[in-house]
């Protein structure tokens, strides 16, 4: 085989697979080469062995395993970054009190949070009133 | 339903839509790492990541080409990986993995109905064997299948080349490439 021929045959496996067109000059060597007629027909021969028939059917098991493994995935990922979440604002609570604490309002805090505790619980009867107003059953 | 109105709701955590995308792309896949692996157990397991690793990253994926496109890239990359971790695996068990693999992939091909043509395709080195079956399965571009492949276009149409060179030699029963 000449050089020649062997750039035409990349040129036929191109025009093969769509690559390339068919162009006269193509043709006409063809036309007068046995050896590159002799390698198209291998070429479409080699097309018909691939294309072989293969019918794959649908595995719904896998695709349902895969669904429920990604949502488990994803339920991970956003109990991480809930969590991640309340680390930081838990962090910034209590940068927040020790800066206040450092710059001297460490009683008033411990007043407000002594009143907190102590007063939220008295305001209990006052709640439960209010319900009963409301929705009208004894409680 | 159109495959861009799935992938779109798909994307807003559609999960009946991204389950409908998995079915109408599950035998391409499939085919597509059964013509790469050889083996049916590997391409099951692969099949099975692939489609885990798109639903994960689903947000991810723009709509340029064909969702099953994206798919075969990622499957291509998670085989790539794996035939990376086998070779290390095969290097410190000395040979014993690549003895199973063989073993495995050889009972298969004796198996299938099509055993012909995994015979074939089989004599072709995995990197041109890729090429290979996307542009002639698939009918993707020399283009597509070097965005696929992350490989220059020139590189993509030399294996082409190379593996149509080889399976016309098998198929002749074993002359010498030219
Ligand atoms: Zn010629």
């Amino acid at each position: 085989m000449n050089n020649t021929c062997k750039e035409y045959e990349e040129i036929l496996m191109d025009i093969y697979y769509g690559e390339a067109e068919m162009s006269i000059e193509v043709e006409e060597h063809l036309k007068n080469c046995e050896g590159c007629m002799q390698f198209c027909c291998e070429l479409q021969e080699m097309g018909e062995t691939l294309s072989q028939p293969q019918d794959i059917p649908i595995d719904y098991g896998i695709i349902r395993n895969v669904m429920e493994t990604a949502e488990g995935v994803e339920a991970k990922k956003s109990n991480i970054r809930e969590l991640a979440l309340f680390i930081l604002l838990a962090c910034g609570l209590l940068g927040g009190i020790a800066g206040l604490v450092m710059l001297g309002y460490a009683k008033p805090i411990l007043y407000l949070q002594g009143i907190l505790h102590m007063g939220l619980p008295l305001t209990l009867p006052l709640i439960l009133w209010r319900r009963k107003r409301k929705e009208g059953y004894n409680v | 339903m159109e495959e861009h109105l799935l992938v779109k709701m798909a994307k807003r955590q559609d999960k009946k839509a991204m389950e409908k995308l998995l079915q109408s792309n599950y035998s391409i896949l499939k085919g597509y790492l059964l013509k790469m692996t050889l083996n049916p157990t590997l391409a099951d397991d692969l099949t099975q990541e692939t489609m885990l690793k798109a639903v994960l990253n689903i947000s991810k994926y723009e709509h340029r080409g064909k969702f099953s496109t994206w798919l075969i890239t990622i499957g291509t990359n998670l085989h790539r990986d794996q035939l990376r971790k086998n070779k290390r695996l095969v290097y410190s068990e000395e040979h014993m993995e690549l003895v199973d693999h063989h073993n495995i992939e050889e009972e298969f091909i004796k198996k299938i109905e099509y055993g012909n043509l995994m015979k074939v395709l089989k004599e072709i080195p995995e990197e041109k064997r890729v090429v290979l079956i996307l542009k002639h399965y698939y009918d993707y571009s020399y283009l597509e299948i070097a965005e696929i492949l992350d490989c220059p276009i020139g590189t993509i149409r030399s294996r082409l080349h190379y593996a149509i060179k080889v399976l016309q030699k098998t198929m002749k029963g074993g002359e010498d490439i030219e």
